[in-house]
C-alpha cells in the first residue's frame, strides 16, 4: 500500500530476460515513488534498464515475451483504489493503460500507424476508455490538438501521419496520451529523435500541460540538460540499479555517487564561472554487458575512487546523504570530505 | 524446427541422389521391359505392382529419379548461367543496362512459369535436353532479380567503395568482393531452382507435354497411374510422393539459408 | 494517381502487342505452316496451298499478325483449328469455371493465411503447424494433391464425385460437390505463398513502434493484431493476389486437368497438345493482359490501404 499523496509506489522491481546468452537482469530491485503532479526524471545511459523499467510500469513487457517481473508496482487509480500492476489480469491492465497512465515513445516517426488518420488514432483511446460516441470523442480530440498548439487542428485531424513533421507527430502523440486524462504520463525519451529547437518546444509543452492537468510525469532520458530544465526529482540508474536519487537541484549541485559526478562532468556548460578552462571528461570504459556484470558495485571498473577489496566485493545500498538525497556508494563520505584519492 | 530444416532437406536430397545414381543396382527389374503381368496389384514380386504394359512400377519410379536429377540440375545450372551474370551486371553497373533488364525481369516473373514452359516446350519439341534449356530459360529471371538486389545492396557498402578507391577494376571488385558475399544466397537459390525445375517438369509430364514415354519420369508415371487409381493407387501416389519429397528436400535446403 | 493509371495503361498496350507478336512469330516460324499441321504429314502440297490461301497463311507473317491483332481488338480471335468453333466463344464458355474456382481458392487461402498468422493465440500456438502447412502448400505439386484428394474422398471414402463439372443450374449441392476438391487443391499452393509472405511482413510490422503505442492505449491483443498490424502487413499479399487473379489460367492448368474441369486451363493444355494455334494465342493474350491489368489494380489497392504510398 502507498501513502495517500502518492500516485505510484515501485518496490523492489526486478526484470529478468531469458536470452540465448543466459538470463539477464535488466532491472535490479528498483524502488521509487511518484507523488501526484510530480516530475520524476529517470536518467541513465542506454542499457541501464530505464526503458525496461518504464515499460514494466505499463505492463507492456509481458507482451514482448521472455520477461519475468518481480516486486510491486502500486498505482492509485482515479477511483481512489490502489492496485499492483504486476498482479493485474490482462483485462484489468488494459483498463489502466492509456486511461490511468499513458506513455509517449521515443520515435514519433514510427509511433503513429501510417494507415489511419490522426483523428481516428486520437479518438481510439477516448472511445475505448470513456465509452463515448464518435462526435464527443472528436470534439475532445480537436480541443486537445488546439490546446497543444497545433495550427489548424481541423486539418491535422484528417491528415495521415506521413503528412506531418516530426514535432507535429510528437504533439499528436502527446494528444493521444492525454486523451483520457491520465494521472501519470510516462515519456520515454520523447525528444531524442527531434531537432534541438523542437526538443525545447516539446519540453515547454509538457511542462505547460502538467501545470494545467496536474498529472505526474515520469521522464526517461539520457540527457542531463533536459533533466535540469524539467526540475523536480531525478533518479540515476546504472546497470539496472538506482545509484542516486534526489531533488534535481540537490543532485546536480552535490552529486554523491562518482557515476553521477562523471556524468555531470561530461556535460558541456556555457556558464562555468569557477573553472573556465576545464575540459569535458568522458567516462572511461563502457556500460557493462547485462549478461556479465562486475561483482560489487557495477561501476567500480570505471570509477576513479574504487577501493580494492571493498568496491569490487560489496554491493552498495542506497544511503541517505542528507535531506532525502540517496546515493549507492560505499565511499561517498570519503569522496565528499575529499579523503578519497 | 529451424535447425532441423536443412538437416531434413539434405537427407531427402541424399536419398534422391542415391536413388538416381544407384538406380541400376537397387531397381529389381529393367524399367523398360514389359511382361504379361499387366496392372498387377502390389505383391512380393512387384512391390508397387506393374503398369499397363507389365513393367515393374518400383523400378520405373527408381529410374525416374535419374530423369529428375538431370532436369533439376541441368535447368538450375542454365538458370544460374544466365541469371547470375545478368544480375551482377545490372546490379553492379546500374544505369541503362539496369533500366533495360529490370522491366524484362519483372514481366517474366509476373508470367506463370508453367504456361511459359508449356508454350516454349511445344515449340521446340519435348526432349530431355530441350526441357533442361526451357526450364533454365523460364527460371533465369528470378535468379537475376535476386543477384541484382544483392549486388545493388553490396555496391553501396563502404568496402566496395574502398576497393574502388584503391583502384581495382570492376571485374576484380566483382570477383573479390561482390561474388564471395553473394555466394551463399546464390547457392541457396540454386537449391530452390532445382526444386522448382523438378516441380515444373513433373507438372509438364503430368499434362502429357513433358518427357515423352517410354523414359521413366515421375510426372508421367503419376499420369499413367491416374487412370488406375481405384485398382492400384500406389501406381500414381508412389511417384507423386517421390516428386514431393524431392521438391521438398531441395526447397527446405535452399530456404533455410538466410 | 490518375496520370499514373493512364500512363500504365498506355504502357500496357505496347507490352501486350510485343508479347503476342513474339508468340505469334515464334510459333509460325518454329512450327511451320499451321496448314501443314492441321492436315497432317501426308497432305498434298495442293491441299496445303488451298488451306493456306483460305486462311491467309500465304501472306507475310507481319500481315497475318496485323490481321490477327486487328481482330483480337474487336474480340474476334478466329476459329479453332481443331474444332472450328469460334475461339472467343470457347474461351468465354471456359472463363466462368476457371474464374469461380480461382476466386474461391484465393478467398480460402487468404482468409486462412491471414487468420492463422494474425489471431494472437493462434499465431503462437499454431506457429509450427502453420509452418508445416506452408511447406506442404508450396512444395506438393497440384497433381499430387489433387490425386490424393480424389483417392481419399472419391475412391476410398466415396463421398465426392472424382472428376467433372456441374454448373450452378444443376443445383447448389451438386455444384459444390464438384468444386470443393479443385478449390482445396488450388488453394493449398496459394495458402503457402500468401502465408509465408504475410507472416514475414507481419513479424516486421509487429516490431514497429505504433504496435507498442496501440498496446499502451489499452487495446486488446486482438485489436492490436487486426486493426493495427494487419492493414500494414497485408500489402504484399495484395500484390500476390493481384498476380494470381491475373494469371488465372496459368494457375489452374494442372488442377483443371486433374479434375477434368471445362476451364481455360484445360482448354489451353488441349490447344497446346493439338497445336491449336489460335486458341493458344488467345489464351496467351488473356494471361498477359490479365497479369498487366491486375498488377495495376494491385498497385491502386495499395494506395487505398496505405495512404503513405502515392504515385505521382
Amino acid at each position: 500500500m502507498i501513502e495517500p499523496h502518492k500516485l505510484l509506489g515501485v518496490r523492489d522491481l526486478s526484470v529478468r530476460f531469458a536470452t540465448e546468452a543466459g538470463p539477464v537482469l535488466a532491472v535490479d530491485r528498483v524502488s521509487f515513488d511518484i507523488a501526484r503532479g510530480e516530475t520524476l526524471a529517470l536518467v541513465g545511459e542506454s542499457g541501464s534498464g530505464k526503458s525496461t523499467a518504464a515499460l514494466s510500469l505499463m505492463g507492456l513487457l509481458g507482451a514482448a515475451g521472455g520477461a519475468t517481473l518481480s516486486g510491486r508496482i502500486d498505482l492509485r487509480l482515479k477511483n481512489g483504489s490502489t492496485h499492483d500492476i504486476n498482479r493485474l489480469s490482462a483485462r484489468e491492465l488494459r483498463r489502466v493503460r492509456g486511461n490511468e497512465m499513458a506513455m509517449i515513445f521515443q520515435d514519433p516517426m514510427s509511433s503513429l500507424n501510417p494507415v489511419y488518420t490522426i483523428e481516428s488514432q486520437i479518438c481510439e483511446a477516448i472511445i475505448l476508455h470513456q465509452k463515448t460516441a464518435w462526435p464527443a470523442a472528436r470534439r475532445r480530440a480537436l480541443e486537445l490538438l488546439h490546446s497543444l498548439g497545433i495550427p489548424n487542428p481541423e486539418k491535422c485531424m484528417t491528415s495521415f501521419p506521413h503528412q506531418l513533421s516530426g514535432g507535429m507527430r510528437q504533439r499528436v502523440m502527446i494528444a493521444v496520451a492525454l486523451s483520457c486524462e491520465p494521472r501519470l504520463l510516462i515519456a520515454d525519451e520523447p525528444t531524442t529523435a527531434l531537432d534541438v529547437t523542437i526538443q525545447a518546444q516539446i519540453i515547454e509543452l509538457l511542462k505547460r500541460v502538467q501545470s494545467w492537468t496536474g498529472m505526474a510525469i515520469l521522464f526517461i532520458t539520457h540527457n542531463l540538460g533536459l533533466v535540469a530544465e524539467l526540475g523536480g526529482r531525478v533518479i540515476v540508474m546504472y546497470a539496472g540499479r538506482v545509484v542516486e536519487q534526489g531533488k534535481v537541484a540537490e543532485v546536480f549541485s552535490h552529486p554523491c555517487m562518482p557515476y553521477t559526478q562523471a556524468l555531470l562532468r561530461s556535460l558541456p556548460r556555457l556558464r562555468r564561472a569557477r573553472a573556465p578552462r576545464q575540459r569535458l571528461q568522458a567516462i572511461p570504459g563502457n556500460v557493462p554487458s547485462a549478461v556479465d556484470r562486475p561483482a560489487g558495485c557495477a561501476f567500480h571498473p570505471r570509477c576513479g575512487f574504487a577501493a580494492k577489496g571493498m568496491c569490487d566485493t560489496r554491493l552498495p545500498a542506497l544511503e541517505d546523504c542528507g535531506g532525502g538525497h540517496l546515493a549507492a556508494c560505499l565511499r561517498w563520505r570519503d569522496i565528499a570530505s575529499g579523503k578519497a584519492a | 524446427m529451424r535447425r532441423l530444416r536443412p538437416v531434413i532437406g539434405l537427407l531427402l536430397i541424399a536419398a534422391f541422389v542415391a536413388m538416381a545414381l544407384l538406380a541400376s543396382v537397387i531397381a529389381p527389374y529393367d524399367p523398360f521391359k514389359s511382361s504379361v503381368e499387366v496392372i498387377d496389384p502390389p505383391s512380393a514380386r512387384h512391390l508397387l505392382g506393374t503398369d499397363e504394359l507389365g513393367r515393374d512400377i518400383l523400378s520405373r519410379v527408381i529410374y525416374g529419379a535419374r530423369t529428375s536429377l538431370i532436369i533439376g540440375l541441368g535447368a538450375a545450372i542454365c538458370a544460374m548461367g544466365i541469371g547470375v551474370p545478368v544480375g551482377l551486371v545490372a546490379g553492379y553497373f546500374g544505369g541503362r543496362v539496369d533500366m533495360l533488364v529490370v522491366p524484362l525481369i519483372d514481366l517474366f516473373i509476373a508470367l506463370p512459369g508453367l504456361v511459359l514452359a508449356l508454350i516454349i516446350t511445344v515449340m521446340v519439341g519435348p526432349n530431355l535436353l530441350n526441357l533442361v534449356l526451357v526450364l533454365g530459360f523460364v527460371m533465369w529471371p528470378s535468379v537475376a532479380r535476386l543477384v541484382r538486389g544483392q549486388t545493388l545492396a553490396l555496391r553501396e557498402t563502404l568496402y566496395i567503395e574502398a576497393a574502388r578507391a584503391v583502384g581495382g577494376g570492376s571485374a576484380w571488385i566483382i570477383r573479390r568482393h561482390v561474388w564471395p558475399n553473394i555466394m551463399r544466397v546464390v547457392a541457396a537459390q540454386f537449391a530452390v531452382s532445382v526444386s522448382f525445375a523438378i516441380f515444373t517438369s513433373a507438372s509438364l509430364s503430368f499434362l502429357g507435354l513433358g518427357i515423352p514415354p517410354p523414359t521413366p519420369d515421375w510426372g508421367g508415371l503419376v499420369r499413367a497411374g491416374f487412370d488406375f487409381l481405384s485398382l492400384n493407387p500406389l501406381m500414381s501416389l508412389a511417384p507423386g510422393a517421390t516428386v514431393t519429397a524431392t521438391v521438398m528436400g531441395f526447397y527446405l535446403t535452399g530456404s533455410s539459408v538466410r | 494517381m490518375l496520370t499514373m493509371i493512364v500512363r500504365r495503361l498506355l504502357l500496357a498496350i505496347p507490352t501486350i502487342i510485343a508479347i503476342t507478336a513474339l508468340l505469334f512469330f515464334s510459333v509460325t516460324t518454329i512450327l511451320g505452316s499451321p496448314a501443314g499441321m492441321m492436315l497432317g504429314q501426308d497432305a498434298s502440297t495442293d491441299a496445303i496451298a488451298a488451306l493456306n490461301a483460305r486462311y491467309g497463311f500465304d501472306r507475310p507473317a507481319i500481315m497475318q499478325y496485323g490481321a490477327w491483332i486487328a481482330g483480337a481488338i474487336q474480340g474476334d480471335f478466329g476459329r479453332s483449328f481443331t474444332t472450328q468453333q469460334s475461339v472467343a466463344r470457347a474461351i468465354a464458355d471456359c472463363i466462368p469455371v476457371t474464374l469461380e474456382m480461382t476466386l474461391w481458392s484465393i478467398l480460402l487461402a487468404t482468409t486462412a493465411a491471414v487468420i492463422l498468422n494474425t489471431i494472437p493465440v493462434a499465431r503462437r500456438a499454431l506457429a509450427g503447424a502453420t509452418t508445416a502447412v506452408n511447406l506442404i502448400g508450396i512444395t506438393v505439386p497440384n497433381f499430387m494433391l489433387g490425386i490424393s484428394l480424389i483417392f481419399l474422398f472419391s475412391v476410398w471414402l466415396g463421398w465426392l464425385p472424382s472428376t467433372g463439372w456441374a454448373p450452378w443450374s444443376d443445383g447448389v449441392a451438386e455444384h459444390l460437390k464438384r468444386i470443393i476438391m479443385p478449390v482445396l487443391t488450388l488453394s493449398a499452393y496459394y495458402f503457402g505463398v500468401f502465408s509465408i509472405v504475410y507472416r514475414a511482413e507481419y513479424r516486421d510490422v509487429a516490431q514497429r513502434m505504433f504496435i507498442q503505442v496501440a498496446r499502451a492505449k489499452g487495446l486488446s491483443e486482438w485489436m492490436v493484431a487486426f486493426k493495427h498490424a494487419l492493414p500494414n502487413a497485408i500489402l504484399p499479399v495484395i500484390t500476390f493476389v493481384g498476380i494470381t487473379i491475373g494469371q488465372l489460367t496459368g494457375g489452374a492448368v494442372v488442377t483443371e486437368t486433374v479434375f477434368s474441369m471445362p476451364g481455360t486451363g484445360r482448354l489451353f493444355v488441349s490447344a497446346i497438345a493439338g497445336h491449336d494455334f489460335p486458341v493458344m494465342l488467345a489464351i496467351g493474350m488473356l494471361i498477359v493482359t490479365g497479369v498487366i491489368l491486375m498488377n495495376l489494380l494491385a498497385d491502386i489497392a495499395y494506395t487505398i490501404v496505405n495512404p503513405q504510398i502515392r504515385f505521382d
